[in-house]
């Protein structure tokens, strides 16, 4: 049974989507020790800055598929080989689009993120066709944000 | 006068009883001098028809296809001397005929006519080159087509064979190590040169050779002999070897099952092409690529022709001489003379000549040696010699003077026929060129592998693993960085000079060259899913590259195939994300080593960068590279930002980090 369940937080960015969360699990009715996956995820539209002859978004990513998970500092799991937000440029295109250091990119324009190498995942946020990358990403905080307020 | 070379000739008295007898018409005289040549020949056809016999019973008893090629060319050969012997005997016995025709019609002496000396003549280092298809090289493809091929080598009569040669598509040439010398041959000789060849793959068929063996040996004889002959030759059909009388010679002709060479390219050299170091002559090729004995010859030969006549190796004369230099009469000099070559050789006493004790002086007697005769003489009555030579600017006259008018007279000869034999020689005669004697070795069944220049270029086996990853790992990086950058900074061109090397790389098509690998496969697959960075390519085929040694691009060439502990290596670097020991090639390009990426500068450029690299990037350790320029929008274009992101990136410690 899959519910999605629209939370009503505002952290405050120009985002026009809310944060959104979908429930997996047997039943509502079994909290705490039963199987309840809570994912929350963000889409975030970033529009590409033209500087000279690049387009850039102003952030930087970590991890990957070949990359050594235990030495990522913002995921919790370290066995997490998923695409990692590692900075934002102060004032760059993600940070205007909401993107926040260490939010999980899941997608990129529907492209899957979490089951790539560093390179592939950096070729996927650089085409040179695109202007606007929509990423899905996925951050701590406002799992804990949701934890906190549900317990 | 004497003549040399000329066979003596027994005069028979008139009115003796062997005259009344020859009249008679019991023998002939001809037999009784050239009965010996005749049996020689006689004797040289028996032999080779032995032989032939043995290689025929060889050729249906052995099974290796190794065994029937060097069988069948030993019938081939045994054939083509049998043919040449009864050729030389028929043209022998016409020469008799003749003679004894002018003797009955006159009674001349000895023909005056002077003959050259004859000599040693030695071919060796037969080079045939070869011209295969480039496609058909390249690509490899399918089975090697094999033909066994050898030359057949003749002067006169004297016929000899080289070692069978196996030639299949890795050969650049046909090469044939042997010294093949001619001990009789005159300057005019026709040295006839022709290659053999029979594929060596498909099941052997009955051949013709029974029926070309008799047309043609039924031609070679005379038209009344031929007839005989023909008659008598049937397939099967077997008669003893008769002689004498003029009657002609019947062989048993065996049918052979085998393999059968064919003639593929024939020339004929003289005297014009010897020379005492390499010549290249031309090929007739007879059939073209249809045939199944074809190998794509280039059309040339290269060999060396050498030939040493006689009258410059042996003594041609030798004698006691008085000699005086110059004009002064008193000054007669005793000594023991030598006529060799283009010296006179005088020596002090006879038997200094054994004892090889170097000779008093020396007389140069050459084209330009003027020699006469002096008739008259004032204290002596016999006739001398004066020599005269031009050494340097000057002329040197030398008067020889002899015992006897006899021996005076020999010496004349002597030195006309010397002048004689280095006309017609021509260049031999200008010095002595050397002939190596084969040495006798027994004649190996198995050929061995012969080279090409193409497996020669292969990596050292002394360069370990280590290498061929940096190489590697060298390229990966070097094709980040232009990805990255977009414009290449000014110290990549250095790398310029091979700038169709990964991007040939890039064109090859993935499908034939794709070699699965457990570890890497969801790697490759991830990277040639991406279709707008040619680069990334270039790992997967900088792999597949290595799997074949004879790689479409001659820059590969230098890699070996990989071995087990390669693969695991390389497995390590991918999941490590491009680590490895990085080049030179990151740092400011003072170093003049840097330039084209040639693989064995690899080892030494290794040892220097690895020690700052790993000092650079304990430094950095795992914390991301901070763009050290503060712009917020910089771009990472320059050089040294790229650098040390890329050292960044290349250190296993390392998590990495792109910006984007």
């Amino acid at each position: 049974m899959v519910c999605a369940v629209i939370l009503l937080l505002n952290f405050g960015y120009q985002t026009m989507e809310m944060p959104f969360c979908i429930l997996k699990g047997s039943s509502v009715h079994d909290v705490g020790d039963s199987a309840l996956h809570f994912t929350f995820y963000q889409r975030i539209e970033i529009c590409k800055l033209r500087q000279g002859e690049h387009l850039i978004l102003g952030f930087s990513i970590g991890g990957g598929i070949d990359q050594d998970p235990g030495q990522n500092p913002f995921s919790e799991d370290k066995s997490d080989k998923g695409i990692y937000v590692t900075r934002v440029t102060p004032g760059g295109p993600a940070e205007v689009a909401g993107l926040m250091m260490g939010d999980k990119v899941m997608q990129v324009n529907g492209w899957d993120m979490t089951m790539v190498t560093h390179d592939q995942a950096r070729k996927r946020l650089t085409k040179k066709n695109e202007d606007i990358v929509r990423l899905l990403v996925t951050r701590k905080s406002l799992e804990q944000a949701v934890r906190h307020s549900m317990m | 006068m004497f003549c040399r070379n000329q066979t003596t000739r027994a005069t028979i008295a008139r009115g003796s009883a062997l005259e009344m007898e020859i009249r008679r018409g019991k023998f002939r005289r001809s037999v009784l001098l050239d009965t010996l040549q005749d049996s020689n020949i006689q004797k040289k056809i028996d032999h080779e028809i032995r032989m032939r016999d043995g290689a025929c019973k060889l050729l249906a008893a052995c099974s290796q296809r190794e065994q029937a090629l060097e069988a069948s060319k030993s019938l081939l050969t045994c054939n083509t001397r049998i043919m040449a012997y009864m050729s030389e005997l028929q043209r022998m016995k016409e020469a008799q005929v003749m003679q004894r025709v002018a003797l009955r019609s006159s009674d001349a002496g000895p023909t005056d006519d002077r003959l050259p000396c004859k000599g040693k003549v030695a071919i060796s280092d037969l080079r045939i080159p070869l011209m295969w298809k480039d496609t058909e090289y390249f690509k490899n493809k399918g089975e090697l087509h094999r033909c066994a091929v050898f030359c057949l080598l003749q002067v006169g009569a004297e016929i000899h064979d080289t070692d069978m040669v196996i030639v299949d598509r890795t050969l650049t040439d046909i090469c044939f190590d042997n010294t093949i010398v001619f001990s009789e041959a005159s300057p005019g000789f026709e040295l006839r040169v022709e290659l053999y060849s029979c594929c060596s793959e498909e099941d052997y068929s009955t051949g013709n050779t029974p029926r070309k063996l008799a047309s043609k040996l039924s031609s070679s004889l005379g038209r009344s002999a031929g007839k005989k002959l023909r008659v008598a030759m049937d397939p099967g059909a077997c008669s003893p070897i008769s002689n004498g009388g003029g009657a002609t010679l019947l062989l048993p002709l065996p049918t052979v099952v085998g393999p059968k060479y064919h003639l593929l390219a024939h020339t004929t050299l003289s005297l014009s092409h010897v020379q005492d170091s390499f010549r290249t002559h031309d090929l007739s090729i007879s059939g073209n690529e249809e045939c199944s004995h074809w190998v794509p010859l280039y059309g040339s030969v290269c060999c060396r022709l050498a030939a040493q006549p006689h009258c410059m190796t042996q003594q041609m004369m030798s004698g006691c001489l008085k000699v005086k230099f110059g004009g002064d009469p008193q000054s007669w000099t005793n000594v023991y003379g030598v006529l060799k070559g283009t010296n006179l050789f005088c020596y002090h006493r006879q038997e200094d000549v054994e004892a090889n004790i170097q000779p008093a002086f020396t007389i140069s007697i050459n084209k330009k040696t003027r020699i006469r005769a002096s008739e008259k003489d004032l204290h002596n009555k016999a006739q001398s010699i004066c020599i005269s030579n031009h050494y340097g600017g000057e002329e040197v006259t030398h008067t020889l003077s002899a015992d006897s008018r006899e021996d005076t007279h020999r010496w004349m000869e002597a030195f006309w026929q010397q002048f004689y034999d280095m006309s017609q020689w021509k260049q031999c005669c200008d010095d002595l060129m050397k002939i190596e004697l084969p040495s006798p070795r027994k004649p190996t069944l198995v050929t061995s592998k012969q080279g090409s220049l193409y497996h020669e270029m292969v990596i050292d086996t002394s360069d370990d693993i280590s290498t061929v990853t940096d190489i590697l790992a060298r390229r990966m990086q070097e094709l980040e960085l232009r990805s990255q950058l977009g414009t290449s900074p000014p110290w990549m061109s250095l790398f310029e000079d091979s700038p169709g090397c990964p991007r040939t790389h890039n064109r090859l098509p993935h499908s034939p060259l794709r070699c699965p690998r457990p570890g890497l496969l969801s790697s490759e697959a991830s990277l040639t899913s991406d279709s707008d960075s040619p680069c990334s390519t270039s790992p997967c085929s900088r792999h597949s590259g290595w799997a074949e040694p004879l790689s479409l691009s001659s820059h590969s060439s230098h890699f070996r195939p990989r071995t087990l502990s390669l693969d695991a290596k390389l497995s390590t670097l991918r999941g490590r994300g491009c680590g490895g020991v990085l080049q030179c090639s990151c740092q400011p390009p003072s170093s003049s080593s840097l330039a084209p990426i040639p693989a064995q500068r690899v080892p030494q450029a290794t040892l220097s960068c690895s020690n700052s690299t790993s000092s650079n990037s304990s430094s950095e350790g795992s914390h991301s590279p901070e763009l050290s320029d503060g712009t917020p929008f910089s771009h990472p274009s320059s050089a040294r930002q790229s650098l040390r992101n890329l050292r960044a990136k290349l250190d296993p410690r390392n998590w990495l980090q792109s910006q984007v």
